[in-house]
């Protein structure tokens, strides 16, 4: 029963780190999860508890453990997603856009849009727009038919392969970046894009592997599926393995690419040069760059003491060579800007409150960021009044939290900065640090099993933030969602389906935004919640018209 | 009926996906853009046919029901079943030959199975 109960497939979503749950049998009967019965007898009664004082509560449960091991896969997959998105200065800065889209969508809807954590004034929907067209660029999985080739490098394997660069034409010009083509064994070509997404994909599948002591997948048949995951993986195979014999090292370095790909860099500010920016910037081009120049570089053995140095000085080398930042750096000036923005969510009154010099705030507004990336510890006064802060329940706008823990994982990787790189050989300390924040199934929410000890909270981080801090900041993010697309309706309401996919939906409760039944109505008047739900108090909180 | 005519090659490319291919189909565009486990586009598209097929049964089991007698290729029966659900507020937003030829190939015979419930 339990087995059936838990084998799952996962999803992640960029724009609020939900991770959804999916049965693999959508066609069973219903079977009740194993505890129905607590879900049941906690829901209402809290939801009636939180509306006099306009709050959303909501039970959550944890994942049982240990989990199936398909399931343990799926959900080590997703955490692989999470650890990506969380400790990747490129991605990232996908999920601040995301929140940009979601302030504009509710300044529209009427609301404030200073209670989504967003940087840009108001007034430069232009650079929003730019923003999102460079980055959709980068990260979209696409075809690459849909492009222009410009041209081929073939590599030497016995079915034909080359390294191609294209020119994708995009709303402000073109985008140039690499992808592969690769000959299969049927005789069929598959086009495979280095996108953001699939390269993330490859390298979680890989490292999904990787961690269940399986080898790596080949790519045999040109399905959008096999080439989506396994693509980026198999021109990487085909590129490198005549040179490096040993797959485990074979592994590493590829996942050491891509991290290295995701994190990119910033360009000095006097850097003029198009293709250094490119290099810098855009994932599918740097990674193209990566995966030739990683020719001439020996791959990390990952079987010493702490595999994670040797992914460190395997990127280090890369970047020396290439003349780009090395990722230390760019953690930095990633920590710098978030602190920025955790600093620009509280407000400079709280802060200085909470016991933050003047001359501190100043400094972060008045320094170059160079200059704060390179004497980080110079902000620990400010990361303190921001964490003292919080936890005295300041309001913080919402996506606060997920900013909080990405300055914490940006920490963690200035520490140990190749770890991310090989989750799969540092699973359970990633696991204890990093847990996936919000896991839906089935309309019931639940944390991952391993939430962070206090010492981990409290000591070893720059913003004292934790999974559930996250949670509850990703389920005021998950009704907004849709406004980032313009669409009028809750991010728990499942268009496709037709239903509400959350608690409210599950309890026979509907989804008020979608408009009710009459059964449903009166349920809700039977448990005096009137129209009250997720969507009700993000609207609240924002001000929307509803 | 609908008088929405498809092609028979474009018929034909959706009759030889496979099963998981077809189901990956029915996922919107911008749901493909989140990040699934190797099965969860899978899974995503089972969960969106479930959700649909019981609500377009009775159109599919009268196409069925009623078919040509020379009409059991399955090219053909994918157009007969998508051109009878096309104008369906069901499958709004569905792709409509995908969904057809899930249709026919998990067996329009099994579906249709309890004449009474079909009418």
């Amino acid at each position: 029963m339990e087995e059936e109960i838990w084998r799952l497939e996962g999803r992640f979503r960029f724009g609020d780190l939900l991770t959804q749950l999916l049965r693999t049998d959508a066609f069973a009967e219903e079977i009740p999860h194993p505890r129905e019965d607590l879900i049941r007898a906690l829901f209402l009664p809290s939801v009636r508890a939180g509306i006099p004082s306009r709050m959303d509560l909501f039970p959550l449960v944890e994942l049982p453990d240990p989990l199936p091991p398909h399931t343990e896969a799926r959900i080590f997959h997703e955490r692989t997603h999470y650890w990506q998105y969380l400790a990747s200065p490129l991605l990232q800065q996908r999920f601040f856009l995301e929140l940009e889209k979601i302030a504009i969508g509710v300044a529209r809807a009427g609301g404030d849009r200073e209670q989504i954590l967003a940087s840009r004034p108001p007034e430069d929907p232009a650079g929003v727009f730019r923003l999102m067209v460079a980055t959709e660029a980068d990260c979209s999985w696409f075809d690459l038919r849909d492009t222009h080739l410009l041209g081929g490098q073939q590599v030497d394997f016995p079915l034909g392969t080359f390294q191609v660069l294209y020119a994708r034409p995009n709303d402000l010009g073109v985008t140039y970046g690499y992808g592969a083509a690769l000959e299969l064994p049927d005789g069929q070509t598959a086009l495979v894009p280095f996108t953001a997404l699939a390269l993330a994909e490859s390298a979680s599948q890989v490292a999904e592997c990787a961690s269940s002591g399986k080898p790596p997948p080949r790519l045999e048949r040109n399905t959008p599926g096999e080439v989506r995951y396994y693509g980026c993986w198999e021109y990487w195979r085909r590129l490198h393995g005549g040179r490096v014999r040993n797959e485990r090292a074979l592994v590493a370095g590829f996942l050491a690419a891509v991290d290295l790909a995701l994190t990119g860099g910033y360009p000095a500010a006097d850097e003029r040069d198009p293709e250094m920016i490119r290099e810098l910037r855009s994932i599918p081009y740097r990674f193209g760059k990566l995966a030739f120049r990683a020719q001439a570089f020996e791959f990390p053995e990952v079987d010493e003491a702490d595999p994670g140095e040797a992914v460190e000085r395997f990127q280090r080398d890369m970047c020396a060579w290439a003349a780009w930042p090395e990722p230390k750096t760019t953690f930095a000036r990633s920590a710098v800007m978030l602190t920025k923005l955790l600093a620009v969510g509280l407000g400079r009154r709280p802060l200085l409150e909470y016991g933050l010099p003047e001359d501190d705030y100043g400094r972060l507004w008045v320094s170059d960021e160079s200059n704060l990336a390179g004497e980080l510890d110079a902000l620990a006064p400010v990361w303190r009044a921001i964490s003292v802060a919080a936890l005295a329940d300041r309001p913080r706008p919402v996506g606060f939290e997920m900013a909080g823990m990405m300055l914490n994982a940006m920490h963690h990787r200035i520490r140990h900065p190749g770890r991310f790189a090989v989750p799969h050989l540092y699973r359970a300390e990633l696991t204890e640090e990093f847990p996936l924040p919000l896991l839906l199934l089935d309309g019931i929410y639940c944390v991952d099993r391993a939430l962070e000890n206090q010492e981990t909270v409290f000591r070893n981080r720059p913003y004292v933030g934790n999974a559930l801090k996250v949670a509850k900041d990703t389920m005021q993010l998950v009704p907004l969602l849709p406004l980032a697309d313009g669409a009028d309706r809750c991010g728990f309401y499942d268009a496709p389906m037709m239903r509400a996919t959350c608690l409210y939906g599950r309890a026979g409760l509907g989804c008020p935004k979608a408009g009710l039944t009459e059964a449903q109505r009166r349920t809700r008047l039977e448990h005096e919640i009137g129209d009250w739900c997720h969507w009700e108090f993000a609207a609240r909180k924002t001000g929307i018209r509803r | 009926m609908p008088d929405v005519p498809f092609s028979p090659e474009e018929a034909a490319r959706f009759a030889e996906m496979t099963e998981d291919e077809l189901f990956t189909q029915l996922v919107p565009e911008s749901e493909r853009q989140d990040l699934f486990s190797f099965d969860g586009l899978v899974a995503r598209g089972k969960q969106i046919f479930a959700s649909r097929i019981s609500l377009v049964r009775s159109l599919i089991c009268e196409a069925y029901n009623s078919r040509p007698a020379v009409s059991d290729h399955s090219v053909d029966m994918v157009v007969l079943i998508a051109t009878a659900i096309a104008g369906s507020p069901a499958v709004l937003n569905i792709p409509v030959l995908a969904f057809a030829a899930l249709a026919v190939k998990i067996g329009l015979a099994e579906l249709c199975r309890g004449g009474a419930e079909t009418r």
